[in-house]
């Protein structure tokens, strides 16, 4: 019933209808807007991703054929994203020579208030220490609970890569978990 | 990949651990400590709340895809277009039509069979009297031919006669002088050497 729903609220997006896109969004917003915020580690940027994705998701709404849920597909997309964003913001840092923006240098900011007020920081701040691909892993491992062989399909590498991936990042993790 | 490492594998993948595969990996150093750090991970996901998202401009995501809509409009009427097109010109094929312009302005005309038919028969007009016309020219030229061979041979053999009377003629000259010579000799000679026949040494 409710896949009937979704799937309307596609179809009459993809001819226009605004209130369906908006309904839409309002649906899949959380998902998305955390999974920005966990891969990224800053409420700010993430609500700009949350947008970006959007605009992305709504550009290419057409070519959804329905093949996977609408939530996989619309992380798939923010994924990319997060990837453009995370690629222009190295250049930056190694030409400005700027230390990672982090969860913790964002104590003033409400939304980050927010997130910490829900117990989530911990999670946001290990993440945050792991190097971009095995916060990838962790993200689609732990969180979308994928599979080795979905990871590595997803990731376009081979599941040995995923496996070792993932057991580096449980390693650097170790340190931070015990302390938290 | 040694056993703890499938064991490991397989519990992350399906979330299924028996007992004893639990104290295999609870005795070996690195996949206990793996384990408790995954086991760890699980249970912070499982209770990561998905708080409110902070307000953002959910309308800017929306906008009119017009660019979308020009385009299938664009294509249904070229699709329009081309349909007639097509129409028309098949119309025009199997209507035999023909398009004839002068200085007077422009004609078009529809099935021209019996038209074609006299084309044909004027080409073919056209085609046996250039044919007759090439045999008499080939008739003429060997006429022609045949004439001068005539003439020339006629005339070959009229220097060639002419030749024969003047050697002739110069033969004739040439006994007449010799006749002449013995009439001489003759005259000169006595009788009885001339009964005799004998000739006598001057």
């Amino acid at each position: 019933m409710f896949f009937q729903s979704e799937k309307k609220l596609i179809n009459k997006a993809k001819q226009g209808d605004k209130k369906a896109w908006l309904k839409l969004v309002e649906e899949f917003e959380k998902p998305i807007y955390h999974y920005c915020l966990r891969m990224l580690g800053n409420p700010d940027d993430a609500v700009d991703m949350l947008q970006e994705a959007f605009i992305s998701i709504y550009k290419s709404l057409d070519s959804f054929r329905f093949d996977s849920s609408f939530k996989t597909w619309a992380i798939r997309i923010a994924h990319f994203r997060c990837i453009e964003f995370y690629r222009k913001r190295k250049v930056c840092q190694q030409l400005d020579d700027l230390p990672e923006p982090i969860s913790e240098s964002d104590n003033d900011c409400p939304e980050a208030s927010l997130f910490k007020a829900q117990g989530n920081e911990q999670v946001i701040s290990a993440m945050s220490q792991l190097p971009w691909e095995q916060r990838n892993v962790i993200e689609l491992k732990f969180f979308q609970n994928y599979t080795f062989e979905q990871i590595a399909q997803q990731l376009d590498v081979s599941s040995n890569t995923v496996k070792s991936r993932l057991y580096s990042a449980l390693n650097k993790l170790k340190p931070h978990l015990e302390v938290s | 990949m040694s056993d703890l490492n499938k064991i490991f594998d397989t519990w992350l993948d399906t979330g299924q651990l028996s007992e004893a595969d639990k104290k295999l990996l609870q005795q070996d150093a690195v996949f206990c400590q793996l384990y408790k750090n995954a086991s760890q991970w699980q249970s912070q996901a499982s209770e990561y709340q998905e708080a409110e998202v902070p307000k953002w401009n959910k309308e800017q995501t929306w906008f009119e895809k017009s660019s979308n809509k020009s385009e299938g409009f664009n294509w249904s009427w070229l699709n329009g277009a081309m349909l007639a097109m097509s129409f028309v010109l098949c119309t025009l094929v199997v209507t035999q039509a023909q398009l004839d312009i002068s200085n007077e302005g422009f004609s078009v005309t529809f099935n021209q069979v019996d038209k074609q038919e006299v084309q044909f028969n004027e080409l073919k007009n056209m085609l046996s009297q250039i044919q007759k016309d090439n045999s008499q020219q080939a008739w003429k030229m060997a006429q022609q031919a045949i004439d001068t061979g005539r003439i020339e041979r006629r005339e070959d053999i009229n220097t060639l006669i002419t030749y024969l009377k003047e050697q002739r003629n110069q033969d004739q000259t040439l006994i007449k002088l010799q006749l002449n010579d013995l009439a001489e000799q003759v005259e000169n000679q006595d009788s009885t050497a001339v009964a005799q026949n004998i000739i006598l040494e001057q």
